[in-house]
């Protein structure tokens, strides 16, 4: 028997799934707290028999209702209090402080839009002398491990041959 | 200065320079910079726009590249001044258009510019004549390296310098040129090398740029990704990318010629001989015709016509240069006829000249 996801006490009877930015979630609640996030659980007939395992068939829920209810699903940036759904409305970022704030969402869309999400072209003024392969090499190798541990194994590949090519010169 | 004067302004982009072959007009690089620790321009307050305005300012003042350049506030321009600026290639049509503090400052041969809150706190931007695209990136690179030793940029080691719209983030850097492809056109085949483009990540574009009309066989190509690459390598991968355009190019017109060189000489020579005598001129009339007469010095079959008169007469004809230069406003049937005048005028000068 599972736990609910969200009190961690009752039996969790619904499976509550919903995506976020292209990566699928999904939570599994007890009766309460679906009902407490707005989560219309439309049981379906059969289950309804005692020793029938609770089926939920269909939830409709709105995905903003779900994102208020859960509180952190709302994410603000703490400079300049813009949302990321403001951003989405408006495509233009608030302030250098949303990338921060909207990191994981960001990771994703810099991705899509420009094929890659790591910067390798100029740096900081006080870096521009001392950025030298060695550091890129660690820095890649960091990125490797983490590609992996995400199973996101095509970056992997773009990140491994990138190395070698590194460890070639 | 006062802003009508730059009507007579030859800018050094449409000089024609570095442009053997009749085909890129110019190239441009652009730097997209904020500043660390303010909220980006469409978001700031006026108050904080003003601040950025006089912080931009006081660091031009003290790099080289920029210490003796024009500085012009949005607010102080009429709506016909601002275009003029447009049609310069000096301001995007956005900052002709947006609200708040903001602003431009240009060097005296309208090379090196600075948008101050557009989208970005700061767009920098070199344009030069021709297929110069490393030297354009060299000329934005310094202008970066100036400025920032004063200035200090929102960036991250991750992500690069960041921007308002995620789309500029890494380099920030956008690179294009502007390009002259009749033949492509003609011969029908400008979608199928527009496809080409698309796939590989670069954009094409009208002649003023983002969602404007291609006019004259004109197009502006650009890279769009700016992150995950090397500005160098962003710069070398559109130079090789418009070679390869005006090779294919150069194989339509050698077709074309082949296969239909009357009707192609006619194309060219009626339209040399209508911009020199005709009386009404509309804008996309005149940029058709002036499309032919390049054509005819790309083809060699027009000699001794300078490109940078062909450039230069292409923005001076534009709707709010005809009025800069009438001081008056002009309805678009005046403004036909006074590009008609313009033109005779220009081309009259121009065979006294050579």
């Amino acid at each position: 028997m599972k736990k609910c996801g969200v009190c961690a006490k009752r039996e969790a009877v619904v499976a509550f799934t919903h995506i976020v930015d292209d990566v699928k979630q999904t939570l599994l609640l007890c009766h309460q707290c679906a009902s407490e996030k707005n989560i219309k659980v439309q049981v379906a007939p059969a289950a309804q028999a005692k020793e029938a395992p609770v089926l939920v068939k269909e939830i409709k829920i709105e995905l903003a209702k779900l994102a208020e209810a859960e509180g952190d699903g709302e994410v603000r940036c703490q400079t300049c209090a813009m949302s990321y759904e403001e951003f989405k409305k408006i495509g233009r970022l608030g302030c250098p402080h949303c990338y921060d704030a909207f990191a994981s969402q960001l990771e994703r869309l810099l991705k899509r839009i420009h094929g890659d999400n790591r910067h390798r072209g100029k740096g900081p003024l006080e870096a521009a002398q001392s950025t030298g392969a060695a550091d890129e090499l660690e820095r890649l190798r960091e990125e490797l491990a983490q590609a992996v541990a995400e199973e996101a194994f095509e970056e992997a590949a773009q990140l491994r041959d990138r190395i070698r090519v590194l460890e070639g010169k | 200065m006062n802003i009508e004067d730059l009507v007579y302004n030859a800018a050094s982009w449409l000089s024609g320079e570095g442009d053997a072959d009749g085909m890129v007009v110019s190239c441009r690089a652009r730097l997209a910079r904020n500043f660390a620790g303010w909220a980006f321009a469409p978001q700031a307050t006026l108050e904080d726009q003003k601040k950025i305005i006089e912080q931009v300012l006081s660091a031009a003042q003290k790099c080289r590249p920029m210490c003796d350049a024009a500085f012009f506030h949005m607010n102080a321009l009429q709506a016909n001044q601002r275009q003029l600026l447009v049609e310069r290639h000096l301001i995007s049509p956005a900052l002709a258009k947006s609200k708040g503090q903001r602003g431009v400052l240009f060097n005296a041969d309208e090379s090196l510019s600075v948008m101050i809150n557009e989208e970005d706190h700061l767009r920098l931007q070199a344009i030069l004549p021709g297929l110069q695209t490393h030297a354009a990136w060299q000329r934005v690179d310094a202008l970066d390296d100036a400025l920032r030793s004063e200035l200090d940029w929102a960036q991250s080691e991750r992500w690069g310098f960041l921007t308002a719209c995620p789309t500029n983030t890494g380099t920030g850097l956008r690179i294009s040129v502007l390009i002259h492809l009749p033949a492509l056109v003609l011969t029908e085949d400008m979608e199928r090398v527009m496809r080409g483009l698309t796939s590989m990540a670069f954009a094409v574009r009208g002649f003023y740029g983002e969602g404007t009309n291609v006019v004259g066989n004109l197009f502006q190509i650009s890279n769009q990704a700016t992150l995950g690459v090397t500005e160098e390598e962003i710069v070398e991968k559109l130079s090789e990318i418009t070679q390869q355009i005006m090779s294919h190019e150069k194989e339509a017109q050698a077709t074309l010629l082949a296969d239909a060189s009357a009707q192609v000489e006619d194309k060219v020579w009626r339209a040399y001989g209508i911009l020199q005598h005709a009386r009404v001129l509309s804008g996309q009339d005149f940029m058709n015709l002036l499309s032919a007469v390049r054509l005819g010095c790309s083809l060699g079959l027009i000699d001794g016509l300078p490109l940078g008169f062909i450039n230069e007469l292409m923005i001076v004809t534009q709707p709010s240069h005809l009025q800069a230069e009438a001081r008056a406003d002009l309805s678009s049937a005046d403004r036909d006829v006074r590009r008609a005048e313009l033109v005779r005028r220009r081309w009259a000068e121009q065979r006294g000249l050579s």
